[in-house]
């Protein structure tokens, strides 16, 4: 039989003992993968601090830092749990930049794995984007297709 | 036999997996399995909806007629 299905996501790195731990993990390097594909798309960078409105650094695991949102948003990743949770300061910023900005990881991450795990179970991998909201030029929604054949 | 998995990622991470050319239930084995690795690589999945193909649609696909109406498989003797 042949079946489809839609599942909810939950992002949750895999918990870590030691900082080392962090560049060898599977998870991790994925994770950071995925952030510095979205920040090449918005001309940004990976780092590992962001700043809030009155110019305070925070340190966190990581931080997406692009030409729209120089602050950065950042990524908390629970060291105990794995849990990922999105930090910043967005007082002054489009809440539209933001939501496209968190949306564009989630969505990159969740691509890249489904492609690994494929991957991984010896299937040839191919790579779609589109985007679902053609009238919204600014901060388009894409829909990502990732194709596995064996 | 070409099987192929293709996934719809939407921009809240949500996907929808459409399996074809599996026989059987290996396509559910098979979506178990991406579940785990996808554990793995840091993500948890949740089920949301699952939707058997029509049998003529599965027929097309793998090319032999299929037993679509949920009866578990017997053996004589």
């Amino acid at each position: 039989m042949s079946h489809i299905s839609t599942f909810a996501t939950e992002l949750q790195l895999n918990p870590i003992a030691s900082v080392s731990e962090k560049h060898t993990d599977s998870s991790y390097q994925l994770f950071r993968e995925a952030l510095e594909v979205v920040a090449e798309e918005y001309g940004g960078k990976v780092d590992h601090s962001i700043t809030d409105y009155f110019g305070r650094q925070r340190r966190c695991t990581f931080a997406l830092i692009t030409p729209p949102f120089p602050a950065g948003i950042g990524v908390d990743v629970d060291p105990k749990t794995g849990r990922v949770s999105f930090v910043y300061d967005d007082y002054g910023v489009s809440e539209d930049l933001i939501e496209n900005l968190k949306s564009r990881v989630v969505q990159t991450f969740t691509s890249m794995a489904v492609g690994r795990a494929l991957m991984d179970m010896n299937y040839e991998v191919e790579y779609e984007e589109g985007s679902m909201d053609p009238n919204r030029p600014a901060y388009p929604r894409r829909k990502v297709t990732v194709r596995g054949v064996m | 036999m070409t099987q192929k998995v293709e996934a719809e990622i939407g921009p809240d991470g949500k996907f929808r997996l459409e399996f074809s050319g599996f026989a059987g239930d290996e396509c559910y084995a098979e979506a178990q399995r991406i579940r785990d690795a996808l554990a793995g690589l840091g993500i948890r999945t949740g089920t949301i909806e699952v939707t058997p193909k029509p049998g003529g649609l599965i027929e097309a696909e793998i090319g032999i007629e299929e037993d679509t109406d949920g009866q578990i498989p017997t053996r004589p003797g």
